[in-house]
């Protein structure tokens, strides 16, 4: 490992302050699950490390228009097994929950879940030096891609790792960035971009931010569903997975957010799909139409066309669990 | 198991660095075996000079190859 | 023992000791066992899960360096220079060598990645990996093979000397064209199985440290005295002079028998740092550099007569076991097929080397074979299990097979199998499958130590190793049923080179060669023991039996001492005796049956495995809990070859992408299921070993289990989502 500087500032200004200007540099350090073993594997030798678990939030506190407000410091941990946040929010505690191994939600906080580096295994091995560590080549095209994208992808194939960032974007939540010229509110929706837009990074945040909180809308009489594809019961990624947010009007279906993960460099929200569903009772045949309509314009490559698949099934899963419809 | 079938490492005939792991693990044969399968070879080996499996001259080791010609090749 | 079959070792082969007599009739197996076959506890088992236990990753040495590799990471090249100036002034470093010679032609290729390049010893461990990153080595990268189709392509650059392929001899039996004659039908497929890696926990290693021109080293090996004659002749010093020590290890699985370029490099940093030196590999290094289960592929034309006889069995196989390797395995396994013929190409690419892995080759040769035996069933439209039986090798002691598909059958609830193909509605498909297993073992030669105190303290020395079976706990317990006494007050001093000499232990051969020997020289200490203390009790030694912590006259228990009562007669001389294995305690060959209950959702691919049944013997059971608990490691490694492991190589660059325990998948506590055993005593055979059989049917087990649910054959591991996914894809599910 690269030595580095140690930095514990105390409050959110002081944190900010200390942050460079140049990705990279600089790493905030929250619960280090992904940060050090970047560093540990050489692919992340910033010159100053940042702890910013004693500057940022680690709460979750109610907002004046009924919706919560999750200080970027909280564990993964108690988001998961927050009472309320399971009530109201049930895809965020479900996807929680599902996060990694117990140690890791217990190290782990919302907002290194939110920026954790993509996993894709050229990015992760020292010996692929790939477009996004300033290489010439997406190793994935012509490699072993079963676990890249099938959705947005090019000119680098990753898919975003945060299985927080995809209820986030379903229940329309905006992040709260702090930068050294004060606060800026992004929609989560617009937090993520795509490698065509952005090679360096996965997101808007500059190298001088943090991201400090995520604010939920008051969810409604809103019906959520939220499924996972993982191949192991832990300590494994999800293949697939899915959270759909259903406002209804009766038993009618009257607008939708259907978001997916693991398929697209960033949260891949499926407009066909919500369209699908709107005007629609939640029934196996508008779940099976929507699910299609999601993954139409899917396009896999050499070794993952499974994954459209197993990304419908999510889809399909989490439309029927939001209806109380689910038999698997 | 593997040793039973391996090729006979023959003194004289094979250099004496070659080594396998029935060298070490000494064991009864059961004649019987031989009816449960036919003979194959899943026998790993390696150059007990380099402790590794290519020898000294960096080519696999192997007893086909570990005897007589080799230069490495101590009988 | 009538059915103990002995026979001359190989000629030629070393480590192969002239046969001893068969044994005195007093050192045989007592027909009533009060500690023997009992479930005993682990008696290093509050050690381990305390920590106590001190693996070789725990030791530490006073003023130990720490020691770390510089490795290739091409598949293959030519080492054009290695400068070790940065990496020798860097913070820390002690010492800097390179393990290869830019300017020699014999040295100077590297055949796969993480081929050894170059070492540092430093003063901490991050100290090590930062230096070694200094290195600057300039590569010539060199043509090289990846995949086994490309290495077997007559245009593939020729990497390897003597070819890229090796033909083997070709094996045949019967009259083929008559075979295929007799059959009803044929079945024409192939089948294949990856390269999975051996994933020991604790790492492989070594602490090296030098006394003059003495070396002690802690080695994670599982064969102390092979590790020791490694050492000596990689570093030209007598064997004397080297001392190896393994109190614990974590796992091995056949890819610990020698110290490895690694055990050189750390005791040469040693020399030159002056100091001892710790050099354990990281995980990456694992997979890349100390071995791995080969692959295996077949093309076979199989025949079926109307009745279910088995009648012909044409196969061409291959595999791969990297570099140079062999890749051999049985085929057909255990099935008999009157009329075979089989040809085997071994095919080398650039990657580490294949090493003996629990049960090399066995696991391929089950699943091909217990696939196609699946296939071939349908065709005939027999039950699986009759099928097989139809066409096993005659029973005997050490062919149980029958006996235990029928035993197996009916404890697991074969009779509720559906045909191929789950009928039940919706993507949630649930089947159940079956396959056999069979493993020689047969350990012979150790020689064991005993000392027993005037303070009642019972020794034995034998220089075997703990590979995390449970030595110690099967010492105790064979100790303890000679003397009558708990195994807790046995005291067993294993995985030292100054003990006296036992076999590596590997082919399941550690229970048949330790037990044997312990028993004997108990017997003797025991003898000795009942001479010094007959005059007291004023019998005959010969009168005097030992049993629940007494020695006491046979026919008058009342004329009794206690032990401590009695070793007080050994005042100032101890007992101090020796045994030798000789034949009659033990025995060869196992045979095993396996069950598998699985579920599969058609609509993601995943397969989730739910229930496995092992009927398994072993000869005499010596030590209950560890034998099951051999057969619950065996089955969780061959779920995890089954559906979770996979060493992933790019196809470009050759270099793997998943070296690590994240993408290089591993079940879970959560992913194992249930898991019944059924162990079968045979004490009349004798000491037999159990840790390879029951890792070698799981994967086909539950391959066929899968077959069952989804109603079409997946030929190849692993059963990822992906591969069942695009099965499904291809041929439409039979309703
Ligand atoms: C085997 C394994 C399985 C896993 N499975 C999952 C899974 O299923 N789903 C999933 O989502 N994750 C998974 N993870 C990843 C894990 O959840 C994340 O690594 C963890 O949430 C990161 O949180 P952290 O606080 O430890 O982040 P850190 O490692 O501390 O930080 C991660 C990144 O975010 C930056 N950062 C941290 N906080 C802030 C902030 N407030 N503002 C701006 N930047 C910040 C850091 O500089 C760093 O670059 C898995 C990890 C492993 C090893
Ligand atoms: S490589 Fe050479 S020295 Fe080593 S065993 Fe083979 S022939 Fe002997």
């Amino acid at each position: 490992m690269k030595p580095f500087a140690y930095l514990n500032p105390t409050s959110e200004k002081e944190a900010i302050g200390t942050l460079g200007t140049e990705h990279g540099t600089v790493a905030p350090l929250a619960g280090g699950q992904d940060l050090l073993a970047r560093m540990k594997d050489y692919l992340a030798q910033p010159d100053r490390v940042v702890n910013v678990k004693n500057a940022l939030d680690t709460t979750i506190t109610s907002t004046p228009d009924g919706g919560m407000k999750i200080g970027a410091a909280m564990r993964i941990v108690d988001l998961a097994e927050h009472a309320e946040v399971a009530q109201r929010y049930p895809a965020v505690a479900l996807a929680a929950v599902e996060v990694g191994t117990p140690q890791i939600r217990n190290q782990g906080t919302v907002g290194g879940n939110i920026n954790q580096r993509p996993r894709c295994w050229y990015f992760r091995n020292e010996e692929f030096v790939c477009l996004k560590k300033g290489g010439s080549v997406c190793f994935s095209v012509s490699g072993e891609n079963q676990f890249n994208a099938i959705l947005g992808g090019g000119p680098s194939f990753i898919v975003h790792p945060s299985s927080l960032a995809v209820p986030f974007v379903a229940y329309n939540a905006t992040f709260r960035l702090a930068g050294p010229k004060g606060e800026r509110m992004v929609r989560a929706g617009d937090y993520f971009t795509l490698p065509s837009k952005n090679l360096q990074t996965e997101n808007v945040l500059a190298p001088n931010e943090l991201l400090t909180h995520v604010i939920l809308p008051a969810p409604g009489a809103a019906k959520t569903g939220h499924y996972e594809v993982r191949y192991k019961a832990s300590h494994d990624w999800p293949i697939a997975f899915a959270t759909v947010v259903m406002s209804m009007n009766g038993d009618t279906i009257s607008s939708a957010r259907v978001v997916m993960g693991a398929v697209a460099p960033i949260p891949w929200r499926a407009e066909a799909a919500e369209a699908a569903l709107v005007g629609k009772k939640i029934t196996e045949e508008t779940a099976a139409a929507a699910a299609d309509a999601a993954l139409k314009g899917a396009r896999p490559m050499s070794r993952n066309a499974y994954k459209v698949q197993v990304a419908r099934t999510a889809v399909k899963r989490a439309i029927l669990r939001a209806g109380g419809l689910a038999t698997v | 198991m593997e040793a039973l079938t391996s090729p006979k490492i023959t003194v004289g005939h094979h250099c004496l660095r070659l080594r396998t792991k029935s060298m070490y693990v000494a064991a009864v044969v059961d004649p019987d075996e031989a009816t449960f399968y036919d003979r194959y070879e899943a026998s790993a080996y390696w150059c007990g000079h380099t402790q590794a499996g290519f020898g000294p001259d960096g080519h696999p080791v192997r007893p086909d190859v570990c005897c007589g010609g080799r230069d490495c090749c101590r009988l | 023992m009538a059915d103990v079959k002995q026979q001359q070792a190989p000629q030629g082969g070393r480590g192969q000791q002239p046969q001893p007599p068969p044994a005195d009739p007093k050192y045989h197996w007592p027909a009533s066992r009060a500690l023997i076959g009992t479930p005993a506890r682990r008696l290093d088992g509050p050690d381990k899960v305390t920590g106590r236990a001190r693996y070789t990753y725990d030791i530490t040495r006073p003023g130990m360096l720490y020691g770390r590799i510089v490795r290739s990471p091409y598949p293959h090249a030519r080492i054009v220079s290695i400068d070790l100036s940065a990496a020798q002034r860097a913070p820390g470093v002690k010492a800097a060598i390179a393990w290869r010679e830019p300017a020699d032609a014999k040295r100077n290729v590297v055949m796969y990645q993480g081929d050894e390049v170059a070492a540092i010893a430093a003063d901490t461990e991050e100290h090590a990996v930062d230096a070694a990153r200094l290195v600057k080595v300039q590569y010539e990268q060199m043509p090289h093979l990846t995949l086994v189709e490309q290495a077997m392509s007559p245009d593939a650059p020729a990497v390897f000397e003597t070819g890229n392929v090796r033909q083997g001899q070709a094996q045949e039996a019967g009259d083929l064209a008559a075979g295929f004659q007799q059959a009803a039908h044929v079945v024409e497929q192939t089948y294949g199985t990856h390269v999975i890696t051996h994933v020991c926990l604790e790492t492989h290693g070594a602490v090296c440290e030098w006394e003059g021109d003495r070396l002690t080293a802690w080695v994670s090996t599982q064969g102390i005295s092979a590790a020791r004659e490694g050492f000596a002749r990689g570093l030209n010093i007598p064997e004397a002079n080297v001392r190896v020590i393994t109190q614990y290890m974590g796992g091995g699985f056949g890819s610990k028998m020698a110290p490895d370029a690694q055990g050189l490099i750390c005791a040469r940093l040693a020399r030159e740092a002056k100091a001892p030196v710790k050099l354990m590999l990281d995980r990456k290094e694992e997979h890349l550099a100390t071995g791995n289960r080969p692959s295996a592929a077949a093309r076979v034309k199989a025949g079926v007569a109307a009745d279910g006889t088995l009648t012909a069995f044409d196969a061409e196989s291959w595999g791969t076991g990297g570099a140079g390797a062999a890749a051999g395995f049985p085929l057909p396994y255990i099935y008999q097929f009157p009329n075979r013929r089989r040809t085997h190409k071994d095919v080398y690419i650039n990657t580490g080397q294949q090493r003996p892995m629990r049960a090399p080759g066995h696991p391929q040769g089950s699943f091909i074979t217990e696939v196609l035996m699946e296939e071939l069933a349908d065709r005939v439209k027999m039950d699986p299990i009759e099928f097989r039986i139809k066409n096993l090798p005659p029973e005997g002691p050490n062919a149980m097979w029958r006996a235990y598909l029928r035993r197996g059958a009916a404890a697991f609830g074969w009779d509720k199998r559906h045909a191929t193909g789950d009928p039940a509605p919706g993507p949630i498909k649930t089947g159940i499958g079956v396959a056999i297993n069979t493993w020689g073992g047969g350990g012979r030669g150790s020689q064991a130590h005993c000392d027993i105190s005037s303070d009642g303290v019972v020794v034995v020395k034998i220089g075997t190793q703990d590979l995390g079976t449970g030595t110690r706990t099967m010492i105790a317990v064979v100790a303890g049923e000679t003397f009558g006494l708990p195994p807790s007050a046995i005291r067993p001093e294993i995985g030292d080179t100054m003990f006296p000499i036992s076999g590596a232990s590997g082919g399941s051969t550690t229970a048949a060669g330790v037990c044997p020997a312990v028993r004997i020289a108990t017997v003797n200490a025991l003898d000795a023991l009942k001479e010094r203390v007959a005059p007291a009790l004023g019998v005959e030694p010969a009168a005097l039996l030992a049993s629940n912590g007494r020695l006491h006259v046979k026919d008058d228990p009342s004329k009794a001492m206690s032990w401590a009562e009695a070793c007080k007669q050994l005042g100032t001389q101890p007992i101090s005796v020796d045994g030798q294995w000789q034949p009659g305690l033990s025995s060869v060959t196992t045979s095993g049956v396996q069950f598998a209950d699985v579920s599969v959702d058609v609509e993601t691919g995943i397969v989730k495995v739910k229930r496995v049944l092992a009927v398994q013997d072993c000869g005499l059971i010596v030590s209950r809990l560890t034998a099951e608990s051999q057969v619950y490691g065996g089955i969780i490694g061959s779920l995890n070859f089954a559906l979770y492991e996979d060493r992933v190589l790019d196809r470009n660059t050759g270099q793997m992408v998943n070296p690590n325990m994240e993408w290089y998948l591993l079940a879970g506590m959560s992913d194992v299921p249930q898991i019944d055993v059924i162990l079968v005593d045979q004490p009349e055979r004798g000491v037999i070993g159990i840790g390879e059989p029951p890792t070698v049917s799981t994967a086909a087990a539950i391959a066929n289990a899968v077959r069952n649910a989804i109603g079409v054959t997946v030929r190849s591991l692993p059963l990822t989502p992906q591969k069942i996914l695009e099965t499904l894809a291809q041929q439409p599910q039979r309703s």
